[in-house]
């Protein structure tokens, strides 16, 4: 706090002390004192009326410098209340407790959101996990009983146990907790498990699959890659051209695995590339060939991608197809374990 | 020989439909409906593999797993679950568990997991067959015999004449033939299953089997016996 700002906020007392100076100067000259005395008679009043000024800036201006300080930092700005030294005055101490409280009451609030947000979470794991025992009984009904009406039953089935799962990663995409395990994984092992799971809508779609013949060992979450590479099919299959053909091919560099998952189908617009992994962006193809776009799971890829430390990345030709590129990185496990052999 | 598969599983739905499955695959399978003391049991029965349900009314299959695990140390378990958590998975497998599956699982994936299963852990006995009117599928060797006569098939033709065998006679269709050979990880086209369809044929043809695996227009494939 600048000293100017200090006496502009207290011009009614600077006022006060002008009119004290001009009315005992007055009434001084008026009394035929000597103008020597008349001089220093002032001059001692402004002194006793500047000091004390002074004093009292000085005491209030580190406090309140070290509160526009931390105002103007807004990652740190949460922990104000307790960096801030208790203030010899009044209005410190009270602005002291005001920030106080605002603060608790806030965390509280945030606490129990979080706490409601969890317990949300929960319930969806647990709502996921019991409809899976069901799903699990009526696929076995479906196997025991082959027919013309079982194979329709089949896909609805599958549909169904496609939306329970992004439902599933969705309640897991926001969570704070962390419940993914790293682990070596062969990344084709991966890939072929995502195939086997899509293989319905593939081979529906009339497919063909590129032969894969590649391997490279990655360091993430198995279950998190099957399902994003799922949703990944699912969009080749649902964006598709004539003859549509999938392929996966994989580079690998210092620092990460490159998975590239490539289609022929109708391709992104330019216009659109750079939205598609917004949340509810469904774009002209999600309006004009599917129907059912939600504009969630490319979102919720990137977003899971993200918080397993992973880049997913697209480059489209419209007719041409899409190129959905995926980077996993190395981690130090990987060059621990390369040290080590 | 057939396998005895026991099945510790609470829904009642899924005991009947995978115990009916598992028949129909040529196991034999008994699914208890009381999990006290059902290690025991399981021990006393002979089972060759065990298909074991973490989520149990009144006990814990984990529990369950290192008991089987403790008096059984070769005795394959094969842990199926609605909880996909990594960590239930990790505690399985350091508990004894062979092999892991989460619910709502693929059938044929099911099966192709127990098969290896008791490869490995039985590799003396005799493969699992398929046999439907004389026509026998030896599914660990690949090969096919009638009257006498065998033939080896390469692992696509396999999977194709079991798909069909397990139909019992019904019309299977194209899509659901792709599926299976998808599911043992042969990524194939329309125009390669075309092919393989072809050659069984052949083969099947030299086997004495003339015109038992019949084209249904526009509806799939038939496997006459």
């Amino acid at each position: 706090m600048s000293l100017k700002r200090y006496l502009k906020d207290r011009w009614r007392l600077l006022l006060g002390m002008v009119l004290a100076l001009a009315v005992s100067g007055a009434v001084l000259c008026a009394l035929w004192v000597t103008w020597q005395a008349v001089v220093f008679l002032e001059g001692a009043l402004l002194l006793c009326f500047i000091l004390p000024l002074l004093l009292d800036w000085g005491e209030k201006r580190s406090f309140w410098d070290q509160v526009a300080q931390g105002v103007e930092d807004d990652e740190r700005i949460w922990l104000l209340p307790n960096d801030l030294a208790e203030p010899p005055f009044r209005e410190g101490e009270l602005f002291c407790r005001a920030l106080e409280g605002v603060a608790r009451d806030r965390a509280d609030q945030v606490a129990a959101a979080r706490r409601d947000n969890r317990e949300y979470r929960e319930y969806v794991e647990t709502w996921v996990h019991e409809i899976k025992t069901p799903m699990a009984s009526a696929r076995l009904l479906l196997a025991n009983h082959p027919g013309e009406l079982s194979d329709a039953l089949e896909d609805e089935l599958f549909r169904l146990e496609e939306h329970v799962e992004q439902a599933l990663y969705y309640a897991r995409s926001g969570a704070a907790e962390q419940d993914y395990l790293v682990r070596e994984l062969s990344l084709s092992a991966v890939v072929r498990a995502a195939l086997r799971r899509q293989a319905r809508p593939l081979i529906a779609a009339g497919f063909r699959v590129e032969p894969v013949e590649w391997d490279a060992a990655v360091y993430t979450d198995g279950k998190w890659l099957e399902f994003i590479l799922g949703q990944l099919i699912s969009n080749a299959v649902k964006y598709r051209g004539k003859n549509p053909v999938l392929s996966f091919r994989c580079r690998e560099e210092e620092q990460a695995v490159v998975l590239t998952v490539a289609d022929n189908g109708v391709g992104i617009p330019p216009e659109d590339l750079p939205r598609i992994f917004e949340k509810g962006f469904t774009g002209q193809n999600g309006r004009r060939l599917s129907r059912r776009s939600t504009g969630l799971g490319l979102y919720l890829c990137r977003k899971l991608c993200r918080r397993l430390g992973m880049e997913l990345t697209a480059v489209s030709e419209p007719e041409q197809g899409t190129e959905m590129k995926l980077c996993i990185p190395r981690g130090q496990f990987h060059a621990v374990a390369r040290e080590t052999l | 020989m057939s396998f005895h598969i026991v099945l510790v599983e609470d829904e009642p739905a899924i005991r009947v439909q995978l115990a009916a499955l598992l028949e129909r695959s040529g196991y034999t399978c008994t699914a208890p409906d009381r999990f006290e003391g059902v290690a025991e049991q399981i021990l006393a029965s002979g089972a060759h593999l065990v298909l074991l349900d973490l989520n149990l009314p009144g006990c814990d299959g984990q529990q369950i797993c290192a008991e089987l695990r403790r008096s059984s140390p070769q005795l394959p378990i094969m842990v199926v679950t609605s909880r996909d958590n990594p960590l239930d998975e990790l505690l399985s497998v350091q508990l004894g568990a062979d092999d892991f599956l989460t619910k709502p699982y693929h059938p044929q994936i099911l099966l192709a997991r127990m098969a290896r299963l008791l490869q490995r852990a039985y590799p003396a006995a005799a493969s699992p067959c398929l046999r439907r009117g004389g026509l026998e599928l030896d599914l660990g060797q690949g090969e096919a015999r009638y009257e006498g006569r065998s033939l080896l098939l390469t692992r696509n033709e396999a999977r194709i004449l079991q798909r069909l065998m397990t139909g019992e006679g019904d019309i299977v269709s194209r899509s659901a033939l792709m599926d299976a050979l998808w599911q043992s990880d042969a990524f194939v086209d329309d125009n390669t299953l075309t092919v393989n369809v072809t050659r069984l044929r052949k083969k099947l043809e030299e086997l004495g089997l003339k015109d038992c695996l019949r084209t249904r227009r526009g509806q799939g494939y038939q496997l006459c016996l």
